[in-house]
């Protein structure tokens, strides 16, 4: 009796698995096509790539030549310019990311009315759902050499030619679709605040600037470094539509707007592509991003073990 | 929320709550308007007249009202109107396709079955760590030869991320009442109709956050049709690539002079079409956005974490 309960439930649980698995399999192919089979595409970065056998049939490099595609990337020319802008933009964004965001998100808490509060709200998320097609348009509206709306205004004729408004123009521009975004993931932060606490401190004479520094702030830390290590993933990688899309692949410009993902894309497009060099870049990006994730989750745990985001 | 009558410590403390309110909405209006500015440009230039936005450029207002662009862009109509058709199939298609695999998979994944485990520590692992774009361009283009065909335009999106899938089962697992799928056991039910009849209808507020995000990747997705469809498959082109191709060919004869005194004007768009196409591109969502701006808020919120 206690036998036959038993194959039946082994069965009931066989048949669990197979039902579970058919749910899963349009998902799971997906999965691996999408994200595991690249993983093996990373060894490209250690073929010598012949257009003959096909990048992915190519021979891997020998062992003892094995980073050869590595040792290729910091052989360009260009390689000093493309880390510098990559690592300076990341850096300069990171930092106003969380600061613009958060100042504007406590702002933004401080109005009462609902209505006020979806009117602003709905104004600066819009460029977060443009794409950065039209936002290089944009970027031509007011750039552009004959009839840009900034170009008229300050009677400067060569934004696409000079790169020393660049770094800025790429900055603005950043913000102004990004900030949206930013605003409301740490509004929603913000919501769970317990208002007594509020309450309690202007009971106690705190002034708003005290309240901010000692009640929200504080409360805003942990997503302020989650945002903060994320984003460290990518310090390598930049966005790829903004660099690509707003100064139009200006040649005159690159000295200040390729990155390395510009720079990969435009190798793989141009005349003579070098995939195993492309493939190193990614894989270095990659290795790099994680470490470093890695390395700031460790130190932030050692430092205050709740903030930690594993 | 009624303000309790309450005298704090100095009259200061509420007077400052008035300045910074004040401030707030300065500083929130000016922002509006730098974010919604540029949108006027574009709706203005496509209104202008040529000679206008020759003589003092493009202006928030329109200067000589026009419609020449229109009427040039109405002359490549069917271009105009394929693209679209290919945008709007490409979001539907693959937002619905996008969220029943990853619903139906996240719903696998919460089953207490072997090797699940597995299968999990690998999509962690891959949100940490992955290809690339040049080996992930490779797998789609040699492997599963999806070059120039409409399933370059579905498929390489087709999970937002392993993130989204790890937010719907976290859902499952908080939202939907466990006696409900248990009673449904017991009637006999087996797990696929579990899913189809309580978990689907369950969890909708989820899958519309993220069938909302993933419908607007798939709008405004240009990168795939840039990597994966060739020019001369340009039937293909959704409304973002033709937008992308557009600026590019008007930015390779800039940048060229002597080609663009040979192809002539007539090639080049010109200023207000230009701005009239991008008008195009964006009326859309910019008409429906303020519909759901709450669940995008919302969305934007849960991948938060997802950045």
């Amino acid at each position: 009796m206690q036998r036959k309960a038993k194959t039946l439930s082994q069965n009931g649980m066989w048949k669990r698995s197979v039902i579970t698995y058919l749910m899963i399999l349009p998902g799971l192919i997906y999965f691996i096509i999408n994200n595991i089979l690249p993983m093996y595409g990373i060894t490209l970065a250690f073929r010598n790539v012949s257009y003959k056998l096909g990048p992915l049939n190519s021979p891997l490099y020998p062992l003892e030549d094995l980073f050869v595609n590595f040792e290729m990337i910091f052989k360009q020319d260009i390689i000093g310019i493309l880390l510098r802008n990559t690592l300076l933009y990341n850096v300069v964004f990171i930092v106003l990311d969380i600061v613009i965001p958060v100042a504007v998100a406590i702002l933004f808490n401080a109005i009462e009315s609902e209505r006020s509060k979806k009117i602003f709200q709905t104004a600066i998320l819009l460029p977060n759902i443009i794409s950065w097609v039209i936002v290089g348009y944009i970027g031509y509206a007011f750039l552009s050499e004959k009839s840009g709306v900034i170009s008229h205004l300050l009677g400067v004729t060569d934004f696409y030619h000079n790169p020393i408004y660049w770094p800025f123009i790429l900055t603005v521009f950043h913000l102004w679709k990004c900030l949206g975004m930013g605003m409301v993931i740490y509004v929603s932060a913000l919501v769970g605040i317990d208002a007594s606490m509020y309450e309690a401190a202007k009971l106690d004479g705190a002034t708003w600037w005290q309240r901010t520094v000692h009640i929200t702030l504080p409360h805003l830390k942990k997503m302020i470094i989650t945002m903060f290590i994320l984003s460290l993933a990518r310090i390598m990688t930049s966005d790829f539509g903004l660099f690509y899309q707003l100064p139009m692949n200006s040649s005159y410009l690159k000295d200040v707007t390729q990155t390395l993902d510009v720079y990969v894309f435009n190798n793989l497009v141009g005349n003579d592509p070098n995939i195993g060099l492309n493939a190193a870049v990614s894989a270095f990006q990659s290795v790099v991003g994680f470490i470093l994730v890695i390395l700031a989750n460790f130190v932030i745990k050692k430092v205050d073990d709740e903030s930690a985001l594993f | 929320m009624k303000r309790k009558n309450v005298t704090y410590g100095s009259g200061i403390v509420e007077r400052d709550e008035q300045i910074v309110k004040v401030v707030a909405y300065i500083v929130l209006s000016i922002l509006s308007i730098f974010a919604l500015a540029p949108f006027m440009i574009l709706f203005s230039a496509s209104i202008s007249s040529e000679a206008a936005i020759a003589k003092y450029g493009y202006g928030f207002l329109p200067k000589e009202f026009s419609l020449d662009a229109w009427k040039y862009l109405w002359q490549a109509a069917k271009i105009i109107f394929r693209a679209y058709g290919v945008t709007i199939m490409v979001t539907a298609v693959g937002t619905v396709l996008s969220v029943l695999t990853m619903s139906m998979f996240a719903y696998g994944m919460i089953q207490k079955v072997r090797g699940l485990k597995v299968i999990m520590a690998m999509m962690v692992l891959t949100m940490l760590f992955n290809g690339g774009m040049v080996s992930s361009y490779y797998v789609w283009a040699g492997w599963m030869d999806i070059k120039n065909s409409i399933f370059a335009l579905l498929f390489p999106n087709l999970f937002a991320s392993a993130f989204s899938v790890i937010l719907i089962m976290s859902y499952y697992r908080t939202s939907i009442p466990h006696e409900l799928l248990e009673a449904a056991r017991i009637d006999g039910a087996g797990e696929f109709e579990i899913y189809v009849k309580i978990i689907l209808p369950l969890s909708l507020p989820i899958l519309a956050t993220i069938g909302l995000l993933q419908a607007i990747a798939y709008w405004n997705d240009w990168t795939n049709g840039m990597y994966y469809i060739d020019v001369r498959h340009s039937e293909m082109y959704s409304i973002q690539l033709l937008l992308n191709q557009m600026n590019q060919q008007i930015e390779f004869m800039a940048n060229n002079p002597e080609f663009a005194a040979e192809l002539g004007q007539l090639t080049i768009p010109q200023e207000s079409v230009r701005m009239a196409m991008a008008f195009i591109g964006v009326l859309p969502l910019m008409i429906a956005f303020p519909f759901f701006q709450k669940y995008f808020a919302k969305g934007l919120t849960l991948g938060g974490v997802k950045g």
